[in-house]
């Protein structure tokens, strides 16, 4: 389809006739037509507007209609053009086919007929060559465009990757940030000190910082205060709100000493720091749930205040277990509660789990470790000791929710052993012939236990106190070796004392082979105690065995 | 001290003597065990005498079998009495030394293993 009103048409002729004539012709055809007889004048047209078809005559006074039409090439090669001649001669038309000058090649006098089809014609392939233009120019613009929108969006992308790498290292910052807020602030520091007490701790940071703290404080000549809390929600954040609590509770717990003189009990203190903390926690849209515990190892009791905390599962040497909670609010819940305790006598050989609900809510798709699980392990072997029940307990919440936690896994056994009895004390030269009585000594303790643990500690005595005749005394039988000893309910501690050089048995040591005839000694050490260490106190070396007795027949702790 | 051997056949029987065998005492039985072992052929310990073995009586024990092994002999060990068999469980040398319950089933592997080796 024509669209004839945008062509424009122009009549080169030196006779008026044939312009006039030709003006009638295409009268009544949408075109607009120009009309010269002066084929400058077309040139200047041509250079001002747009047009379609020029159709020339051959013979004009100055210039063929070819050389005209050769220049109009020149100057807008998209126009159409055509030859009309009166003196149809062969040269005039090879020369113009040859120069590439012309569209059609015309005679006068035309039939209007076909003279209007072939302008028609021209229209048609003028407007679609345009068109052709026009589209490949939109086409190369698009292209453009594209190109400029790829280039942008991979800027983008890479300002995303940018940022995305930026997060991430800002997200490791926080997480190393909280990891060490809750290294230093949060979680309890020298917590294997006290005697009569054996501690068993777990302590794995999730993916993303929780607030779960613990502490031991307030020691006395009774007992110690242990407070074990979890915040609400995760991050710095949460880490920071675990500090301060654990922080006001110390605070509080000095405030109200030295107000009054005496010792504040567990509910006191957490009254207290809740009237501090309450406003300042729910102003934050948080609330920390925790558990305080007072050890009274003179009266064989323990104090609780539990506050929204999942409570503590207590196992008795019998194997019993019973459950201690509270029904306090969580700090930060309610202002001006006064929390409540919880009592419980303790007697020695009992071990008491205290936990965060990281522990109990560790979950392999939606089945999670819960109470009972933890019940079981704690009623299964708590008889083992504080140290390998919470072992026992992150491997199996491990193995129950992955490597990967959601949330903070915290607990911390205590097992009560108990004061100390049946105490040896014997010192004997650095002669391996005496041995014999070190081991007689030793075996006095863990009378009760089976073959295998007497053997055991058998061994471990021999093996220490020949490592101190050969490394510290070099073999020399006229020094002097120490042993002393005591039972805490299940737990044995021998200590071999010496004056002579000191060496540490921990340090890394190669593999012995299979065909190596020494090197028995460290090796029957680890597997036969528990734990090894060596310390060095004004002069004196010792180094320290500690056994739990698992075997233990009937007698009772107390 | 003396040793308490015996001669069944071509095994020479060794009672270690008891109760312990220990840093205390190991230099002691080696130089009376050497000469046996030192002659090569079967050779058998009866531990029933040891209440208690540590790591130098263990390293001893193990440089008779690799002695005795290296002059083409063969080494048993009967009759370990429970706190002896702790010790060889706790370091794994059940699995190195040829261990039998007493002093016939002792023999009848060493028979075994003359009679494999004349096969």
């Amino acid at each position: 389809m024509i669209d004839s009103a945008a062509i424009r048409i122009l009549l080169v002729d030196d006779e008026e006739c044939v312009l006039r004539s030709l003006r009638r012709l295409l009268w009544q055809e949408d075109y607009e037509v120009l009309t010269t007889t002066d084929p400058d004048e077309a040139l200047q047209i041509l250079a001002e507007q747009d047009v379609a078809i020029v159709v020339s005559d051959q013979r004009m006074p100055g210039v063929s209609g070819v050389d005209l039409l050769t220049q109009v090439a020149e100057a807008s090669p998209e126009t159409l053009r055509i030859i009309l001649t009166g003196s149809p001669e062969l040269e005039t038309a090879l020369d113009a086919v040859n120069r590439g000058a012309v569209y059609r090649y015309l005679l006068k006098p035309w039939s209007d007929a076909d003279l209007r089809g072939v302008l028609r014609e021209a229209a048609e392939t003028y407007q679609l060559r345009r068109k052709h233009q026009e589209l490949q120019v939109l086409t190369l613009t698009q292209v453009d465009q594209l190109r400029s929108l790829n280039t942008n969006l991979e800027e983008k992308l890479e300002a995303l990757r940018r940022a995305e790498s930026q997060l991430a290292v800002s997200r490791e910052k926080e997480i190393r940030l909280g990891r060490q807020i809750q290294e230093s602030l949060l979680l309890g520091q020298g917590i294997d000190e006290i005697d009569e007490v054996a501690f068993g701790i777990v302590s794995e940071g999730a993916q993303c910082i929780a607030g779960d703290f613990y502490e031991i404080f307030a020691r006395t000549d009774r007992g110690f205060d242990l407070v074990l809390g979890d915040v609400m929600g995760k991050g710095v954040g949460a880490a920071l709100l675990g500090a301060a609590t654990k922080i006001q509770l110390l605070s509080s717990y000095n405030d109200l000493l030295t107000a009054s003189g005496q010792i504040p009990s567990p509910a006191d203190v957490v009254t207290h720091a809740s009237c501090r903390l309450g406003e300042k926690l729910a102003k934050l849209d948080s609330f920390v749930t925790l558990c305080y515990a007072r050890f009274d190892l003179v009266a064989g009791s323990v104090s609780v205040v539990t506050c929204g905390h999942p409570p503590i599962v207590v196992r008795h040497e019998s194997g019993e277990h019973c459950l201690l909670q509270g029904d306090n609010m969580p700090l930060g819940v309610m202002t001006g509660e006064a929390f409540v305790e919880t009592h419980a006598q303790i007697t020695p050989g009992d071990v008491m789990c205290f936990y965060s609900d990281g522990l109990t809510d560790a979950r392999r798709d939606h089945e999670m470790f819960g109470e009972r699980r933890l019940i079981d392990a704690v009623q299964m072997h708590g008889g083992a000791g504080a140290g390998a029940l919470a072992g026992l307990l992150r491997e199996q919440v491990i193995a129950h929710g992955g490597e990967r936690l959601a949330d903070d896994l915290t607990c911390v056994v205590v097992e009560y052993l108990g004061p100390a009895s049946g105490h040896i004390d014997l010192e004997l030269e650095s002669d391996p012939k005496k041995l014999g009585r070190l081991r007689g000594a030793a075996v006095e303790l863990c009378a009760d236990a089976d073959i295998v643990e007497r053997t055991h500690v058998e061994l471990a005595v021999t093996e220490a106190a020949t490592n101190i005749m050969r490394h510290a005394y070099a073999g020399r039988r006229d020094h002097l070796l120490r042993l002393r000893g005591w039972r805490r309910c299940q737990v044995l501690t021998l200590e071999l004392q010496h004056r002579g050089v000191p060496f540490d048995g921990t340090r890394p040591r190669p593999a012995r082979s299979p065909e190596s005839e020494g090197g028995f000694g460290l090796e029957i050490l680890d597997g036969a105690v528990d734990h090894v260490e060596y310390t060095t106190d004004r002069q004196i070396h010792t180094v320290r065995l500690t056994k739990h007795l698992n075997s233990k027949g009937d007698r009772k702790c107390n | 001290m003396q040793l308490i051997t015996d001669t069944i056949g071509l095994s020479t029987i060794v009672t270690l003597p008891g109760p312990n065998l220990d840093a205390g005492n190991i230099d002691e039985i080696k130089l009376l065990v050497d000469p046996i072992i030192a002659k090569g052929g079967t050779v058998i310990f009866d531990m029933s005498e040891l209440e208690f073995v540590d790591s130098s009586g263990l390293g001893g024990l193990l440089s008779c079998l690799r002695r005795l092994t290296h002059f083409g002999g063969e080494l048993r060990i009967c009759a370990l009495t429970k706190p002896v068999r702790v010790l060889f469980e706790l370091v794994r040398m059940h699995r190195v030394f040829e261990i039998c319950n007493d002093r016939a089933e002792a023999l009848r592997s060493l028979d075994k293993t003359d009679t494999a080796k004349v096969a």
